[in-house]
């Protein structure tokens, strides 16, 4: 299982760099593609980061910040 | 000036501004001198963009003539400020701190900009900043066409970012006020390490119209001083709803809370692991203060992947604002290596990570407002080192415990935050304090920064002869 995860992680890191090389207008040397193998790979654990979270099917995205979903009236004078 | 008649430049805003009323100084002769101290100090420490005399020099006499004719448009009036080179002013350039646009024009001032010279303020200068606010990737100072910020308090030291030139020029005296944004740590971080008080306020209480963007969701405007009254000071104009801006908050007017006693402080659980000896020392004895102000708990933040959340909501917006800059190559023009190539990967980050991302941002929202409603505050080390070294890499990912995890969160979570000096730490450079609140807690979070300052003077130190420390570092005899 290790070894697969392994393995698919990166297939995964080295597509998704192929995929940043061919959106980059010109040819990357080998220290640039490095430090894009490395941010994906970086992303790639946050996402491990992310995961270690449980969420609910009906947990929905928060799409931006509302503070005034929030019950401190804040420093307004007059606050709704 | 109480206290600062030996050092007017590093005066307060409140300071100036009974200075303007009583006669001893006029509008235009605090825009010379701002102007001045920019263009010698200011250059020096590669804080300095664009310094703007015409529009200076005209919007001070308009201030002294109308101060002379009973005109009084309120606290900014006749003040010098400089703004943070991703705001829009129509008659300069506004380079975002990138070499791609060293000389272009954007039509329109930004709303900060509006709000300031409404208010009566005085625009000296366009502020330098890491190339694109750091949303490229950047891992080393040098990663500004203006060159790496230098700290005011010793120029081999880094300003912070990506607020570099707006943390520096406060601190080196050359304005009172300047105006900062941040996305993740971007006001705290020069902030704190240049030794002055930068606020971040609630997301949507700045209207961000005018302003490049980095992160749709986690981009805020802030004020970075002298003091917490000063940034207080400017929030009552900087805060209100613009139309422009559909993230800006439907409130009226900003109103201050005068408490100075009776708070209801945390501290975060191991607040102090892997910080520095001579921060954590700083801390204890900051917290004596707060004890005197108020009560102090302790907490523990919840152990949420706030870090992660941000990292990957801030990659995906940044390369979605800029994939066109991206795929037309014109980031290879960029200063720091790393930031022509970095944000390529972001391109192939998969939309269900943005997503799950933001889903996680739900729960931390939920999870921080239990944490911080009990408390109008809750405290940690600023940040866990002094001033890093000009010319050193940054650690790949920072271990702050106490620091760096309950920035992520905040910035996360739109939270207002006050970072100000607590002191000296390792080779004489500042520690700062940290204050995270409640979302909408803005004028509670500068209540509290008000009354530690009353309380403890530590915004009152100065920086050791910034010009000759600034002019040894760039000609060494």
């Amino acid at each position: 299982m290790g070894n697969r995860q392994g393995k698919s992680e990166h297939v995964e890191i080295e597509a998704r760099v192929a995929l940043a090389l061919a959106r980059a207008n010109r040819e990357l040397t080998g220290s640039e593609a490095g430090i894009v193998r490395e941010r994906v790979s970086r992303s790639i654990e946050h996402r491990k980061q992310l995961r270690t979270l449980s969420l609910e099917n009906q947990d929905e995205p928060a799409p931006g910040f509302d503070p005034e979903s929030f019950s401190h009236p804040g420093p307004w004078k007059d606050a709704p | 000036m109480n206290g600062n008649d030996a050092a007017p430049a590093f005066a307060t805003i409140l300071e100036l501004g009974l200075a303007l009323r009583s006669g001893q100084t006029t509008a235009v002769a605090l825009a010379n001198e701002a102007l001045r101290r920019l263009e010698s100090t200011g250059r020096a420490l590669n804080a300095v963009v664009t310094t703007t005399p015409e529009t200076a020099l005209a919007l001070a006499a308009r201030a002294d003539d109308e101060l002379a004719n009973g005109h009084d448009r309120g606290a900014l009036h006749g003040i010098p400020y400089g703004a943070k080179d991703l705001l829009a002013v129509a008659d300069y350039p506004t380079t975002w701190g990138a070499a791609p646009f060293r000389t272009r024009h954007i039509d329109g001032n930004a709303a900060v900009v509006e709000r300031l010279e409404a208010a009566g303020a005085v625009l000296v200068a366009k502020l330098a900043m890491v190339e694109f606010a750091g949303g490229f990737g950047y891992d080393q100072p040098d990663a500004a066409f203006t060159g790496p910020g230098r700290n005011a308090w010793n120029p081999d030291r880094w300003a912070g970012g990506s607020s570099s030139g707006s943390g520096a020029a406060v601190a080196a005296g050359c304005v009172p006020l300047a105006i900062g944004t941040e996305t993740w740590g971007s006001i705290h971080g020069p902030a704190a390490y240049n030794g002055i008080t930068g606020f971040r306020p609630t997301y949507g209480l700045v209207s961000r119209h005018g302003a490049m963007a980095l992160s749709w969701t986690m981009d805020k405007i802030g004020p970075m001083a002298h003091s917490a009254e000063d940034c207080e000071l400017t929030m009552l104009t900087l805060a209100g709803h613009d139309p422009r801006d559909p993230s800006t908050l439907r409130r009226s007017a900003y109103q201050s809370d005068r408490r100075r006693e009776g708070f209801r402080f945390a501290t975060l659980t191991g607040a102090t692991i892997g910080v520095e000896a001579e921060i954590a020392d700083r801390y204890h004895a900051a917290l004596e203060v707060f004890h005197a102000m108020g009560s102090v708990d302790e907490v523990n933040l919840p152990e949420l992947p706030f870090d992660a959340a941000a990292a990957t909501i801030i990659s995906a917006e940044a390369a979605s604002a800029f994939e066109i800059f991206l795929e037309e190559g014109a980031a290879a023009e960029l200063t720091a290596p790393e930031d022509r190539v970095a944000l390529l990967a972001a391109l192939s980050l998969p939309a269900v990570d943005y997503l799950r991302a933001l889903r996680v941002r739900r729960k931390a929202m939920a999870a921080m407002d239990d944490l911080l409603a009990p408390f109008d505050a809750v405290l940690t080390p600023g940040r866990a080192t002094v001033a890093p070294p000009i010319d050193q890499q940054f650690p790949e990912e920072p271990k702050d415990p106490g620091a760096r995890t309950i920035d992520g969160a905040a910035n996360l979570c739109g939270l207002p935050g006050l970072m100000m000096p607590m002191g000296l730490g390792r080779h004489g450079l500042p520690a700062a304090v940290g204050l995270t609140g409640r979302a909408g807690s803005d004028a509670t979070i500068l209540a509290v920064g008000i009354a530690f300052q009353e309380r403890s003077g530590f915004h009152r130190e100065m920086p050791p002869e910034p010009v000759a420390n600034a002019r040894s570092a760039l000609h060494p005899s």
